[in-house]
């Protein structure tokens, strides 16, 4: 119960985009239809679980046992980039529309902060192998969440009358900060 | 100009990373809350940039294609890492203020972004100092919107206290400069500027400011007949998040005649972020939008 | 033959309703709340809704300039969110606030993203939680009679149900927010625009029906149905007035009706939660424009499928990520063993620059300490170690279950001689989860003073607690034990509570207190 609630919170108080400022490169880029931003949300959540449980032991088991844990950073991208590596493989024998909509961004979500940030996260807090997986999930739910609902506000005002200079990239962060104080509401309820 | 000041003009001033091509807006959003934050983590990326530049410069030849990615993130990840312990062993403060976001400087899309579309193509001094362009450009963006931030959420820059009570006119003259600064210790600090969403809706301003800017000189240039591509990049329009320029119009029009060819990649490519690729026929809905105004007006009463 | 045709879009068929009547409906129905709030508390609330609507008008007559766009001030919709603006703020709060929050109303939330039908969120409330976060002291302080006090909803979390008279909160004699006090007068105003057919019911009911029955459920879970507390939760705080008028505002909740029940629901729960669970005792604007983020996606799920189409494709979209790699063994075993040289090369050259700064990073730790030990105790010449094993312990027997002493040391003199203690604790039961700070304390029992070494709470309402007014209340005191007050702190052992940050002062008083707890272990065992 105490982890439920730990997972919730991971997601929507101190959400990883709107609260730490994480993935921000996929949140702009692959929110611009609900059916991409679910895949891509989806792949994020199975990457960082994984990544979160693996990075989580690989620190504990063998870098803090042989007093290695200075080379976390380099570890932990290798490990995500091959995860990464992993995951395309299976998405396009087994899910090839999906890999196909994700395109691009799919490899990117090695260079995306958000799983390395996270990972790195869970070792500085000192989290058990356990509770940094539940925070990895959670925060890919987090994730996923918020770019769900940034790619439902854009369809929707893909067609507004919105100011020359605003269309593109800067409504776009303006709708970010709008989520944002609206996830707010969330502070102070762990 | 020498190829070396070629390259810091580019990284400063025409392609900055942070106001023309809009990358690495992880730290941009995040360590900017003050002007010191902003200051420290741009300089920080810098020394990683001329190292892993330097290093994947002298390395180009040995990489073999294939891993390269995962070797440049190697060499990279190992230079934060030092970069890491010098700053825990020297200016722990600025460690603790950038906390996490240090090692994430690993998966900053500039450092990365060059190595791959410069250092690994070119000689070490254009390389190095292609780094220092970029660095500093970045450096001078955040610098700028930290304190920009910090002004408006506490009144502070660079932990000056400028606006607000307290301010440093008020407490330490005398006359009218004491008068001045009694006035603007009216100022109560806005401090959502200072928190997450502030740090959105700046950034949206300055891009959309910079925007119009751009469009306004693409405009002139339209209309005095002069190449755009100034205000584009060298790699071309498609991936440029500035809708307004004509230059970016032209080359969607075109594009759309022919179906683009697309390079087989085997790992991840540039990292142009696409955060606003399609342009929607914007001609469509405008050309509704004032009939079905007028029509409406003919069915009211 | 001109115009037999006449193009246009979608809709066809008209009624005689205009935009204009509308909003016309909904201020007068906005009446009633609105000359109650002015009745109940004073000029200044006048002053205010005035203030808001005039500089709604006028931002968005000149964002339309600006824009050139059409100008549509006439249509009356600036006034309507100028007046919920008003209605929505506390009466304490300044002119120039209410200002700003209609320029960030108008212009950010409303004119930015296209003009009128065309924002997602709630441009009232939005303002009101942009103004939350940005002034949290002023936008939370309620006066009323002269005096600053609480809302019957903060009294009801925090004394129960005794500390309430429902009474006056059906009429709406209380603190609060300038239009949300009165249940009556929003009644009147909300069954005026069902009748003439303004808003449907089914958002406010829905709404204030699955928040009665959580309510309700939550009640009989704790301690048996209490229904003068479901009626308080009513009653109080801004539920009526977001119930009947933010909550149906048409351009930010779904249009279709299945959408509506989910949309009043989800209101419902997430108004349940952030009451209950969440650190403020109001959670209505919070739940409203979260809510309308989801708009989008539940009008999505609810959308009434067109004749004839089945379920959507999943449509191909980006470009293609083909990748054509050649299976060539040699390739990848050079490939493989340039990896592998890279990182071990890498890898060495890393734990050399480890040895090298592993004794300057140990150094400037220990300096940071020692910093910190100072400022909170600088008459010592060294400090210490002292073990605090069983600090754990004496705190649990003496009742404090979320302080933990993490270290502690002897502050000794030039000659050696103990002069006192350094701790450092750390509480868990801070507003932002955990806080840590050191506390000086003198043989004698005197405290020293405090500082923070960790502190995360929110910005201008706990995160005062940093400042030296609020530490200083501690320093040069000799008590048994500190207790918070907010009415004005009198004994030696009283300190003045936090203004809106009642955890967090409790958290830094119950820190504290446990110091010296196990000061008083310490000093009993040597004496």
């Amino acid at each position: 119960m105490e982890l439920l609630l730990f997972a919730i919170g991971a997601a929507l108080v101190n959400n990883v985009i709107l609260s730490q400022f994480l993935g921000l490169c996929p949140f702009l880029g692959v929110s611009k239809s609900v059916k991409t931003a679910t895949g891509m949300g989806g792949a994020v959540i199975f990457v960082m679980t994984i990544a979160s449980c693996v990075t989580s032991g690989i620190y504990y088991g063998i870098l803090v046992k042989l007093h290695l844990e200075y080379l976390n950073t380099i570890v932990f991208i290798l490990v995500i980039a091959a995860l990464v590596q992993l995951v395309e493989m299976f998405l396009k024998k087994k899910v090839k529309p999906l890999y196909e909509a994700l395109g691009v961004y799919l490899p990117l979500i090695t260079t995306n902060c958000a799983v390395l940030g996270i990972a790195l996260n869970n070792v500085q807090a000192e989290y058990s192998i356990l509770k940094s997986t539940i925070n990895g999930f959670g925060s890919a739910l987090g994730f996923a969440i918020a770019i769900t609902i940034l790619a439902g506000i854009r369809e929707k005002i893909e067609y507004s009358d919105i100011p020359e200079a605003f269309k593109g990239t800067p409504i776009v962060l303006l709708t970010s900060g709008l989520m944002a104080i609206a996830f707010f509401g969330f502070a102070g309820m762990m | 100009m020498g190829k070396c000041t070629e390259r810091l003009y580019n990284g400063i001033v025409k392609e900055n990373p942070t106001f023309v091509q809009m990358l690495g807006m992880c730290p941009t959003l995040a360590v900017t809350s003050s002007a010191i934050n902003g200051a420290g983590m741009g300089l920080t990326t810098t020394c990683i940039l001329v190292l892993s530049n330097v290093a994947i410069s002298l390395l180009r030849k040995v990489i073999p294609d294939k891993v390269r990615i995962p070797a440049y993130i190697v060499i990279i990840a190992s230079f934060v890492t030092v970069i890491q312990f010098l700053l825990q062993a020297f200016i722990p403060s600025l460690n603790d203020s950038l906390g996490i976001y240090i090692p994430l400087i690993v998966v900053n899309c500039i450092i990365l972004g060059r190595a791959e579309s410069y250092a690994s193509k070119n000689k070490v001094m254009p390389s190095l100092f292609d780094g220092l362009g970029m660095g500093l450009g970045f450096t001078i963006g955040l610098t700028v919107i930290g304190a920009f931030r910090e002004l408006i959420g506490k009144g502070c820059v660079f932990n000056y206290q400028i606006l607000g009570d307290g301010n440093l006119l008020s407490s330490n003259s005398n006359g009218a400069l004491k008068a001045i600064g009694d006035v603007l210790a009216y100022y109560k600090p806005i401090t959502i500027f200072v928190l997450a969403p502030g740090a959105f809706f700046v950034l949206a301003f300055l891009i959309a400011f910079l925007n119009k800017r751009n469009a306004k000189k693409a405009a002139k240039a339209a209309a005095e007949g002069k190449d755009t591509s100034e205000f584009c990049r060298p790699e071309g329009c498609a991936g440029c998040a500035n809708v307004l320029c004509a230059g970016k119009k032209a080359a969607e029009a075109q594009a759309e005649t022919k179906p683009v060819e697309q390079k087989t990649v085997a790992k991840p490519v540039e990292k142009k972020p696409e955060i606003n690729t399609e342009v929607k026929p914007e001609v469509k809905p405008a050309e509704n939008k004032p009939e079905a105004r007028e029509a409406g007006k003919d069915g009211e009463a | 033959m001109e115009q037999t045709f006449k193009i246009s879009s979608s809709p066809h068929v008209r009624d005689d309703g205009t935009t204009t009547g509308l909003m016309a409906d909904v201020i007068i129905a906005l009446m009633p709340a609105t000359i109650f709030g002015i009745y109940n508390f004073g000029y200044h609330a006048l002053f205010l809704v005035l203030t808001c609507i005039v500089s709604c008008v006028l931002f968005e007559w000149g964002c339309q300039v600006l824009f050139k766009r059409k100008v549509t001030v006439k249509d009356c919709s600036a006034i309507v969110t100028g007046l919920l603006l008003a209605l929505n703020l506390s009466p304490d709060v300044p002119v120039w606030m209410a200002i700003l929050g209609s320029a960030f109303a108008i212009v950010i939330v409303k004119q930015l993203f296209g003009g009128l039908g065309q924002n997602f969120m709630n441009p009232a409330l939005g303002a009101r939680c942009f103004l939350l976060i940005s002034f949290a002291g002023q936008m939370t302080s309620f006066t009323y009679d002269g005096v600053t006090t609480a809302t019957p909803l903060a009294e009801l979390k925090a004394n129960g149900v005794s500390a309430i008279n429902l009474l006056d909160m059906f009429k709406g004699t209380i603190p609060g927010t300038i239009g949300e006090t009165s249940v009556i007068c929003i009644l009147v105003g909300g069954i005026y625009l069902i009748v003439k057919r303004v808003i449907s019911p089914v958002i406010p009911l829905m709404y204030i029906g699955t928040f009665a029955v959580l309510i309700s459920v939550y009640s009989a879970a704790n301690g048996g149905f209490d229904p003068t507390y479901l009626a308080a939760h009513l009653c109080g705080g801004g539920l009526m007035l977001g119930a009947f008028f933010m909550a149906t505002d048409y351009v930010t909740s779904p249009i279709t009706k299945g959408g509506k029940y989910i949309f009043g629901a989800l209101l419902g729960l997430l108004t349940f939660l952030f009451r209950i669970f969440g650190g403020s005792a109001e959670g209505v604007s919070y739940s409203i424009i979260f809510a309308n983020l989801l708009v989008p996606l539940i009008e999505k799920v609810t959308m009434p499928k067109s004749f004839g189409q089945g379920a959507e494709l999943l449509k191909a979209e980006g470009s293609q990520a083909g990748s054509s790699k050649r299976v060539d063994k040699k390739s990848i075993a050079i490939a493989v063993a340039a990896i592998l040289i890279i990182t071990c090369v890498a890898g060495f050259a890393l734990g050399y620059v480890y040895d090298i700064t592993k004794e300057p990073i140990a150094q400037a730790e220990q300096n940071a300490k020692e910093e910190a030990y100072k400022a909170v105790f600088n008459g010592a010449d060294s400090f210490e170690e002292y073990d605090c094993s069983d600090a754990a312990d004496v705190l649990k027997a003496a009742g404090f279950d979320s302080d933990v002493i993490d270290e502690a040391v002897a502050a000794k003199d030039s000659s050696g001689e103990t002069v006192g203690y350094v701790f450092l604790v750390t509480s868990n039961e801070a507003y932002g989860g955990s806080l840590q700070l050191a506390m000086g304390i003198t043989t004698d029992g005197t405290v020293n003073g405090i500082s923070f070494l960790s502190l995360s709470e929110t910005a201008g309402l706990g995160m005062e607690a940093d400042k030296d007014t609020f530490k200083e209340q501690f320093a040069g005191k000799k008590v048994d034990e500190f207790k918070y007050t907010k009415s004005g702190a009198a004994a030696d052992n009283e300190i003045d509570a936090l203004s809106g940050a009642t955890i967090t002062t409790n958290a830094v008083t119950n820190a504290v207190n446990s110091g010296i707890s196990y000061f008083k272990s310490i000093e009993g065992g040597n004496n």
